[in-house]
């Protein structure tokens, strides 16, 4: 990278920005939108999520040449990405990942007829998803928060569309689990 | 009282978010570059693992132990038993342990985490000390300690000293010098690169519930390939690795040996490979 002026100071002009690589133009318009919606939801509101995720792509395009030359290039953007979306949340003061308070903002919630009910059992399992493996997590937010097909989740994540598979079937195994021992302990309560 | 998780999860759905225009992608974009043109550039630290001796701190950062596990599966898939025991891994009986994390080292290096975490398992299950401190690096590049601690709890390796600490610390160790020195030698072997193009073509999916990976006919063709290749006057045809795109279907004559399908995995053994991959759940 050339040594920049540091021309605010002296002049008052901004230097003039460079125009991103085509590559890199190519990858913030297949992967922008999808970051956007999961920053919104973490952040609240769209202009926290903007400014977190220009920042993300900031990280990124200042070391695009070394990006590409890693493994897994969409991996480690999805990765940069949560970890700006996470230091922005924790300086707003919001905990840092999908959690009960997203159950107000689910389709379920906003349309039934009993919320509070609708609610309680909404936010009981954001908190069972939170408690997934990050991979996982992340799969089943994809998947069934915001509706991502396995070929978007793959492509979001950098795995395959059997690993996410793959995740998806753990994930769910797991989270019946917990639900099973809930019920049967709700059973024994009411005897 | 069976859960229905699948209506559960349904419940989870939010709300769509409002579109997002090419608009405000281009307009965002500029900001971006703006931002970058605005500030100095990042010197280059030594926290990119690639360009310096990191600390010890930094080895221990995701990204330095998917490095050490690249370094590792390099390590095992090149050492001289590497190929024999490829080829004793037949379809008709249980795979051997050490031919499976072979295998997975193989699949890891071709960017098949999901099925070289399937064939560690199955490894480390038949108690490959090696595959479950695989299975610790990968979990660990993935953020996920917990899962990573249990497989390292199970990786029983002869202890180098009297503490079990102190034993670990000299495996990081030792595999930060190795993925260090990586950067000094030359390209992995050509045999070695060879397999790591071709055989995730040879391994596919059985069971379109579980997605088994498994190899095929193509898997123990390419191993007596290369196995004839090696063995003087043989007189075997191989296809030469600048042919090949990577992970493209390999087309080397069959070698000898009646041809193996992917159904002709034992019934058995795909039931036992099915419960493995259905009791580890991490």
């Amino acid at each position: 990278m050339t040594q920049e002026e540091p021309s605010l100071r002296q002049s008052g002009h901004p230097p003039a920005p460079e125009r991103p690589p085509l590559d890199f133009s190519a990858f913030h318009q297949m992967h922008r939108p999808k970051y956007i919606r999961w920053a919104e939801r973490v952040l609240g509101c769209r202009a926290y999520a903007e400014d977190a995720v220009d920042e993300a792509f900031e990280r990124l395009l200042r070391r695009w040449d070394e990006v590409l030359k890693k493994e897994n290039p969409a991996a480690y953007a999805w990765a940069t990405m949560k970890n700006c979306v996470c230091s922005h949340a924790r300086s707003r003061r919001r905990r840092a990942d999908l959690t009960e308070g997203a159950a107000f903002d689910t389709i379920a919630v906003r349309e039934a007829g009993d919320s509070i009910g609708e609610l309680e059992q909404t936010m009981s399992v954001f908190a069972a998803i939170s408690e997934l493996p990050e991979r996982q997590r992340d799969v089943i937010a994809l998947r069934y928060c915001f509706d991502f097909s396995t070929a978007e989740t793959a492509q979001e994540l950098g795995i395959t569309e059997a690993g996410v598979r793959s995740h998806e079937r753990h994930a769910k195994k797991s989270l019946r689990g917990k639900f099973e021992v809930q019920s049967r302990k709700e059973g024994q309560e009411q005897r | 009282m069976t859960v229905d998780i699948d209506f559960l999860l349904s419940r989870v759905r939010m709300v769509p978010m409002s579109p997002y225009t090419d608009q405000e992608i281009a307009a965002a974009e500029e900001r971006i570059a703006i931002r970058v043109a605005a500030h100095t550039p990042e010197t280059r630290s030594n926290s990119d693992p690639d360009m310096a001796l990191p600390s010890p701190e930094e080895c221990r950062t995701p990204e330095s132990r998917a490095l050490s596990l690249r370094s590792l599966c390099e390590a095992f898939i090149t050492r001289p038993e590497a190929l024999s025991s490829l080829r004793e891994f037949v379809a008709d009986a249980m795979p051997e342990p050490r031919g499976a994390r072979v295998l997975g080292g193989i699949l890891y290096l071709a960017h098949c985490e999901d099925s070289a975490r399937f064939w560690w398992q199955y490894a480390a299950g038949a108690s490959d000390a090696l595959a479950s401190y695989c299975l610790y690096l990968h979990h660990r590049s993935l953020g996920e300690k917990a899962e990573a601690d249990w497989w390292l709890d199970h990786a029983s390796f002869t202890p180098a000293t009297l503490s079990t600490k102190a034993t670990r610390l000299e495996i990081d160790l030792a595999l930060h010098v190795l993925t260090s020195m990586r950067r000094w030698r030359p390209q992995l072997p050509e045999r070695a690169q060879f397999l790591i193009q071709c055989v995730p073509a040879a391994v596919g999916f059985v069971d379109d519930d579980l997605e088994l990976p498994l190899p095929d006919c193509d898997f123990v063709e390419l191993i007596e390939s290369i196995v004839g290749e090696e063995t003087p006057g043989a007189g075997k045809q191989r296809v030469g690795v600048e042919h090949l795109s990577p992970r493209a279907k390999c087309s080397a004559p069959p070698a000898y040996g009646s041809r193996r399908t992917r159904g002709e995995w034992a019934l058995p053994v795909q039931d036992a490979l099915r419960d493995c991959e259905e009791t580890v759940s991490c």
